[in-house]
């Protein structure tokens, strides 16, 4: 069920009135059984596995907080269990090519083995909360012993699909607190749902075909197109992710839960660094917490900290799917931050050019130099295989310019999207330094109740008279 | 001092209910400014198909012609290429929908018919020719007669969603005139909530006129901003095709071309594996549905007093021999017995007077085929018409 489709806005209104109008005690039942619903939308089968794992992460757990003797190799268990269940699903096909890559000159052809996986939705999400979650109880943390409210943390459907990845000591409390609903959180709610929906409907979804013509038909660009093409893609795939967060924390908040904040403004960010701390926040803490750290994180020397960066990025690269260009992508962002973080450590030691990045045109010219990496990043994650990589990034550096030195895209003009990313690019550019001023605006002054709801009336005209017919389903459900 | 806040005031207090307000004031008031303006012609249509071209010419001629010629692709084919080969010439399809050589075939006939329209597209069923006779060919846009073309695949076809998800429904549905089969046209739950949604909210019910005004503005500041215009597409088709999958069909005037038949250049194309997935599945319900379109087909070209002549296309042995025999015998059946009854007239065309070498594929004519298939419809119709006017003016 896609959370910009007709059945969500059924289902959700539903759920609401049922959690509310039913006695407290039944609110976490209900919630679950209509998490578990929203699973089987899709394919019920998968219901199962999201079932068995729940019921082995919370005995597992539990054995854990209990054993002395065997709680390390219960922790074992319990990782090895969710990472082999992820790496069955997710990882069968990409291993599958890589023994064969290196088995062939004995022969080896492991692509004999016909078996047809389908990636279970949401596995990449739900996994990592399991790991948390015993990651966390092994660390010392109580175990959750309610089985209803362990169960609802990892499938409760606002973030069942493409997160934000939660921490249970946040979320499970939210469960048993009394609570009343109230129009403030209600109105807050709705809002994120309708930017959500504004933001994936009008945005995403628009730019979506302005890119796909752009990356499945490389060889007829020039590289200046294939800059318009990255930075359209950039901005495609953040507020597509970014509209789901919204309505997942929307969502949430409509039965009174609070779920973390996944963006805050990324492409404004003056460093690699601080673009991951600002860009799916969730994943970078939960990254930071559970593989950076444990490698020895920045405690073990300069090249140690390097190496650890990398291989936490490469690894998070391949979170997002088995291919050659997310392990690229995670490769590119590992590097970028090791140097970063060289960058940052020697920038002491040339004082001139400090004073000039700490001026306010320097902060600005740090600002357009991250894009400038992020954009080349977004390129590689965007790029359908690593051939496809590397004739993107020969256009975009300019070494292969065997078709249309030019700009072929002034003379492309589709209807609908093409006129519309001509304008939409630089509105999107300048448009954040706008959104961050309102929004720091909004937040000191009370805006009068009548402007917000002029606000909401036509966040609501621009949805139903623009949003793009057919909306495709959001880009991290394949994650 | 505490006051409690009736449900009322706690309503009046939620922007959210406030925005859903103001937004069903908008809703109202833009359906009373649709009713006083002619909203339907003068927004045009963002993505302009094939029916979209074909409507606008049909609408834009000075005369109504006086025979119209409906059906898929194997009438497209026969037309364009027939066309083509009397010119010797390529023949775009979106920009010209006179049938030339079916005139002159008319005229050679002393046939009382003098103009042909070709409003055939890829695809159509029998239910897209009702929805086309129903909203375009009615009333003061009526011809003197129709000749619906058929095949297997128009009662059969597997691949077939439900009669409303098809580009033409959507379009006559705009122009107005199939409100009766608004809800029955849709199969499935969803699509039927949406389309009473579309009635509930005028603003979602113009979706399109929204989105044609947008690519207006879009388009005008555009022209100021990069002096181009950006009306014109240049986007080359493979890249559309490539990136707009999930989007409508939009075509310019010049995209869709047929060449004229050249027999020291002719191939055959083997289309069989596409025609054996569209034969793959015979639904019975498909078949119940599309003979009751051809039935309503012909009851309203009966009540408009317009001649309906519904002909068998020819197509090679092998594209029939992919059809169990019974499952072909009554398709046949079914057709002339559902057109007879209901005051149509049935013609098998689809004889051993075409041969192979008349076929560009297992399917559709070439120029020489196309020309063959004109010449007999030109016949069936220069004798129906004669029949059918004795007929008229015994009735007076």
């Amino acid at each position: 069920m896609n959370f910009n489709s007709l059945k969500y806005a059924v289902f959700l209104p539903v759920v609401f009135a049922l959690f509310w109008l039913c006695p407290a005690r039944f609110r976490v039942p209900i919630l679950l059984l209509a998490s578990y619903v929203f699973y089987m939308a899709w394919r019920p089968i998968y219901l199962l596995l999201i079932l068995l794992l729940t019921i082995g992460n919370y005995f597992c757990a539990l054995q854990i907080a209990k054993s002395e003797k065997h709680k390390k190799a219960w922790l074992v268990a319990g990782i090895v269990g969710n990472l082999g269940t992820l790496a069955y699903f997710k990882y069968f096909y990409f291993l599958e090519d890589v023994i064969s890559l290196i088995t062939k000159p004995w022969g080896g052809d492991f692509h004999k083995i016909a078996i047809e996986i389908i990636l279970p939705l949401g596995i990449s999400f739900f996994v990592f909360e399991f790991i948390h979650y015993i990651i966390d109880v092994y660390r010392g943390s109580k175990p959750v012993t309610n089985f209803l409210s362990f169960a609802l943390f990892p499938s409760f459907f606002p973030t069942q699909i493409a997160g934000p990845i939660k921490r249970f000591q946040d979320f499970v409390p939210q469960l048993t607190q009394d609570y009343n609903l109230t129009v403030a959180d209600f109105d807050e709610g709705v809002f994120l749902i309708l930017a959500g929906l504004f933001k994936k409907m009008l945005l995403a979804d628009n730019l979506a075909v302005f890119v796909n013509g752009g990356f499945s038909n490389i060889q007829l660009f020039s590289g200046f197109d294939m800059w318009l093409f990255a930075i359209a893609f950039s901005f495609q795939v953040y507020l597509d992710f970014g509209g789901y967060a919204d309505i997942a924390r929307g969502s949430a908040k409509l039965f009174g839960y609070r779920v973390p904040v996944n963006f805050d403004f990324p492409y404004v960010a003056g460093s690699t660094t601080e673009f991951w701390n600002r860009w799916h926040m969730t994943l970078g803490s939960w990254l930071r917490d559970y593989l950076y750290i444990p490698l020895g994180g920045s405690r073990t020397g300069k090249w140690n900290t390097s190496r650890n960066l990398v291989i936490t990025m490469v690894l998070g690269g391949l979170w997002h799917g088995a291919e050659f260009h997310y392990l690229l992508w995670g490769l590119y962002q590992g590097v970028c931050l090791a140097i970063n973080r060289e960058f940052k450590a020697m920038r002491g030691n040339w004082t001139g050019f400090s004073t000039f990045l700490d001026s306010a045109v320097g902060k600005r010219a740090s600002i357009c130099f991250t894009f400038f990496v992020t954009v080349v990043g977004m390129a590689i994650f965007r790029a359908q295989d690593s051939t496809a990589v590397v004739a993107v990034l020969k256009k975009m550096l300019f070494i292969d310019t065997t078709f249309g030195a030019t700009s072929n895209l002034v003379a492309v003009n589709y209807p609908l999207i093409y006129p519309g990313a001509f304008l939409l690019i630089p509105i999107l550019l300048l448009g954040q330094y706008v959104c961050i001023k309102v929004r720091d605006y909004v937040r000191e002054n009370q805006q009068p109740l009548y402007l917000r709801a002029a606000y909401g009336a036509l966040l609501i005209f621009t949805i139903v008279a623009f949003a793009a017919d057919n909306a495709p389903r959001f880009i991290y459900y394949q994650f | 001092m505490s006051t409690t806040k009736t449900p009322i005031q706690v309503l009046f207090s939620s922007a959210s209910f406030l925005a859903l307000l103001m937004f069903a004031v908008c809703d109202i008031g833009s359906r009373f400014v649709f009713k006083t303006t002619n909203t339907k012609i003068s927004y045009g249509e963002p993505y302009r198909s094939r029916i979209w071209w074909a409507a606008r010419d049909y609408l834009g001629q000075k005369e109504v012609p006086d025979v119209v010629l409906l059906g898929a692709s194997d009438m497209t084919c026969a037309v364009y290429r027939a066309e083509a080969t009397l010119y010797n010439r390529p023949e775009h399809e979106l920009s010209n929908h006179h049938s030339e050589y079916m005139q002159r075939q008319f005229a050679a006939l002393n046939c009382p018919y003098k103009s042909a329209f070709c409003m055939a597209i890829p695809g159509q069923m029998p239910s897209d020719a009702y929805f086309i006779a129903k909203t375009l060919l009615s009333k003061n846009t009526k011809p003197k007669a129709i000749y619906l073309s058929v095949t297997p695949r128009s009662l059969y076809d597997a691949t077939f969603g439900d009669p409303s998800s098809t580009d033409i429904y959507k379009l006559m549905s705009k122009l107005g005139g199939v409100e009766e089969y608004e809800l029955a046209t849709r199969n499935s739950l969803w699509d039927k909530v949406d389309y009473l949604l579309s009635r509930a909210s005028n603003i979602y019910g113009h979706k399109w006129d929204f989105v044609s005004m947008q690519h207006n503005v879009v388009h005008d500041i555009n022209k100021v901003a990069f002096n181009q215009n950006f009306g014109v597409i240049h986007t080359p088709i493979t890249i559309r095709k490539a990136s707009l999958m999930e989007l409508p069909e939009d075509f310019t005037p010049e995209e869709v071309t047929d060449f004229p038949y050249d027999p020291k250049t002719a191939v055959f194309e083997n289309n069989i594996p596409e025609y054996r997935a569209r034969y793959k599945q015979f639904k019975e319900s498909t078949l119940i549905q599309q003979v009751a379109f051809l039935k309503d087909l012909c009851e309203l070209c009966k009540n408009e007093g317009v001649l309906l002549v519904v002909g068998n296309s020819p197509v090679t042995n092998e594209n029939r021999a992919m059809i169990p025999k019974p499952v072909y015998d009554h398709y046949l059946s079914e057709a002339s017995r559902v057109v007879r009854e209901n005051g149509g007239m049935f013609e098998n065309l689809d004889t051993p007077t075409f041969e192979h070498d008349d076929f560009f594929d297992s399917i559709h004519l070439n120029g020489k085929g196309g020309q063959k298939y004109l010449k007999q419809i030109a016949t069936v119709l220069s004798q129906t018409s004669t029949v059918a006017s004795a007929g008229s003016s015994r009735a007076n």
